[in-house]
């Protein structure tokens, strides 16, 4: 009663009728398709892979060196020389952009990779134990959560130096409980399943079951939440650099960019000197989190009814 | 429900105990000796190494750390916070409490204006899922929680303050104008304000859209609806409550976020708070003040995460049997 069309369609014949089912696709590629269907999501994706891009080939790219001073070119607004003009010591604005596309998006993805690793031992090490330990490790969760954070960071900036290093730390130092979360509610529920349960009796160890049966399935919540994260560091980098305490001149920061143009001579008189990097940051961001929107939708296994 | 707040003061006690170890250890990596600090350069030329010992011994500098601690804390909590190294030793706590009324006060009018708008946005857009508005209303709130707060500040700043000159672009009151409640107090208010609460904003209404759209497709509210009640009672009484009540708990989660802000906002503006304190300390090293703002801060947080659970068991009484 079933054949297939030229298209790859599956054709059934019932009573003479003939219905066109869907092809059949795997779990992964109707997510893909979902994603593809939400545009933001995919002009997200696109403008990121560009600044990815741009950033990384920036030493080949940028029509100048970010950090050099021009004193005879001072303060000029954006012409067919500078695109986006120089500033106060004649550096050129667009290639700081770039520099600074380098820096936000390097500390946005090695501070996000260390706070998921912490909140991948510590979730799984609470979910798997569980007892005191978990009771415990869920106190301090807490605890850190309820910390204000920003005003820490802060102070650890100020306190351990200005250094794009120091930085990537103190960031992924704080992001871990929402991950430690995730992980932990995840092993907590997986741990009760039968397939694992059949595991364990089949003679698995703890790190086999992690590693072959839980992982697999929190790829989507954790996609979404390194995509989010990410965003987030990149938002307190900017934030740290703008108060004075993250990447610092010479090298280009879009916060410290925008730090230098806060005098309202330069907020009214240079509007090219704060708008270009403000942009530039909102941007990114901006991609980030409609790419992790499209992506939570994508891997979101109640969906709309496909 | 008198249990449940016991239990809560109880946990918070220990919470508090490791705020304060947690700052401390903080202000200790901080490199330099407080010594080095408070003496006059050109003295220490001709002091010699006992000299330094008898000032160590007296500050109590040469004690043990855990016993510094425990010093330290004896202090804070008869109120005594140490003094500002660099305005020259008027004491911390008095510093923190004459800025603390501006903080509050911005805090607060941000949090009332920046959840009732996240509110109305978000329940509109639930009601009118899937229509333009909802669409338009969405991806402002992605805008709104993607562009950096300074930026919003900064661009506030410039449009509305520089070139339009519709409100100043610093400070709590005009220069030479009358202190006090007043409505130059909010005009100054506005801009701070309104780059504050953007972020909340945006999440209130995420938050609220989808709360009130689960809310809507319950059981329960079909029942109602069955029983015959008015769209309006049908909403006020149960999609509302039951949707949106839960927005209590998220208050005291945004609060630590919101200190930052504050801290950020305050810098750009001027506005004379607490955040504005700490930033210059930070940057002149004055560490007394530092731990000061540090340790305030915390148990402001510590204090407002308790009153919104107690809050949200005495609403919920689902809660209290955790």
């Amino acid at each position: 009663m079933e054949r297939e069309t030229a298209a790859g369609a599956v054709v059934s014949r019932v009573d003479e009728e003939v219905i066109e089912l869907p092809p059949e696709l795997s779990p992964f590629a109707r997510a893909f398709q979902r994603f593809l269907a939400h545009k933001l999501a995919l002009a997200g994706f696109i403008i990121l892979v560009v600044m990815a891009l741009l950033a990384v080939t920036q030493p080949l790219v940028a029509p100048f060196d970010p950090e050099k001073p021009h004193l005879f070119k001072v303060n000029r607004a954006p012409d067919t020389v500078n695109w986006l003009g120089t500033d106060q010591v004649g550096r050129d604005v667009f290639s700081r952009i770039l520099q600074g596309a380098r820096v936000s998006l390097s500390v946005g993805l090695v501070a996000v990779s260390i706070y998921v690793i912490i909140g991948f031992i510590i979730g799984s090490i609470a979910g798997i134990v569980g007892g005191y330990v978990d009771d415990a490790l869920m106190r301090f969760t807490d605890f850190v959560m309820t910390f204000p954070t920003f005003i820490l960071i802060i102070i650890l900036a100020g306190i351990t130096g200005p250094n794009i290093f120091n930085i990537m730390v103190i960031i992924g130092i704080f992001g871990w409980p929402g991950l430690a979360r995730l992980f932990r509610g995840n092993i907590l529920v997986m741990r009760e399943l039968e397939y694992v349960t059949a595991s364990r009796a089949l003679g698995a160890n703890y790190w086999h079951i992690i590693v072959r049966h839980i992982l697999p399935n929190i790829v989507g919540p954790v996609t979404v939440a390194i995509t989010l994260g990410v965003a987030g560091a990149i938002l307190a980098e900017a934030g740290l650099s703008f108060l004075g305490f993250g990447v610092t001149e010479p090298a280009a920061s879009w916060g410290s960019m925008i730090n230098s143009a806060r005098g309202i001579a330069f907020l009214a008189g240079m509007p090219w000197l704060w708008i270009a990097p403000g942009a530039a940051i909102s941007i990114a961001v901006l991609s980030i989190n409609f790419m992790g929107d499209g992506l939570r939708d994508a891997f979101d296994v109640r969906g709309r009814g496909e | 429900m008198t249990q449940y707040i016991i239990r809560r003061v109880l946990v918070s006690i220990p919470l508090l105990f490791l705020l304060s170890l947690t700052s401390y250890i903080v202000i200790q990596l901080a490199p330099g000796d407080p010594i080095q600090a408070l003496i006059d350069p050109e003295e220490m030329l001709y002091m010699g190494p006992h000299d330094i010992e008898e000032l160590k011994k007296r500050y109590g500098l040469d004690k043990p750390l855990p016993v510094q601690y425990f010093i330290w804390l004896g202090e804070a909590v008869k109120g005594n916070l140490g003094y500002s190294i660099q305005t020259h030793n008027i004491p911390v706590m008095q510093l923190i409490l004459e800025r603390l009324p501006a903080t509050a006060f911005l805090m607060v009018v941000t949090m009332a204006f920046g959840v009732s708008m996240g509110l109305l946005f978000g329940v509109i857009s639930a009601l009118r899922q899937y229509s333009r508005l909802d669409y338009g209303l969405t991806v402002s709130a992605f805008f709104m929680l993607s562009v950096p707060e300074f930026f919003w500040a900064l661009m506030a700043m410039f449009i509305f303050a520089v070139t339009l000159s519709w409100f100043p672009t610093f400070g709590m009151w005009t220069p030479g104008g009358e202190v006090g409640i007043n409505w130059d107090l909010m005009h100054h208010l506005v801009l701070p304000v309104v780059a504050l609460s953007l972020n909340d904003i945006a999440g209130m209404m995420r938050y609220a859209r989808a709360s009130v759209l689960d809310t809507i497709s319950a059981d329960f509210v079909r029942t109602a609806r069955a029983k015959g009640l008015s769209e309006q009672l049908v909403l006020w009484k149960h999609v509302f409550r039951n949707a949106l009540i839960p927005i209590v708990t998220l208050l005291g989660l945004r609060l630590p976020v919101l200190f930052g802000g504050a801290l950020i906002v305050e810098t750009i503006f001027g506005w004379p708070g607490v955040g504005l304190l700490g930033y210059t300390a930070l940057l002149q090293r004055d560490y007394p003040v530092i731990m000061g703002v540090l340790i305030i801060a915390s148990i402001i947080t510590l204090a407002a995460n308790l009153l919104t659970d107690i809050a949200y068991a005495w609403v919920d009484p689902r809660v209290r049997h955790t």
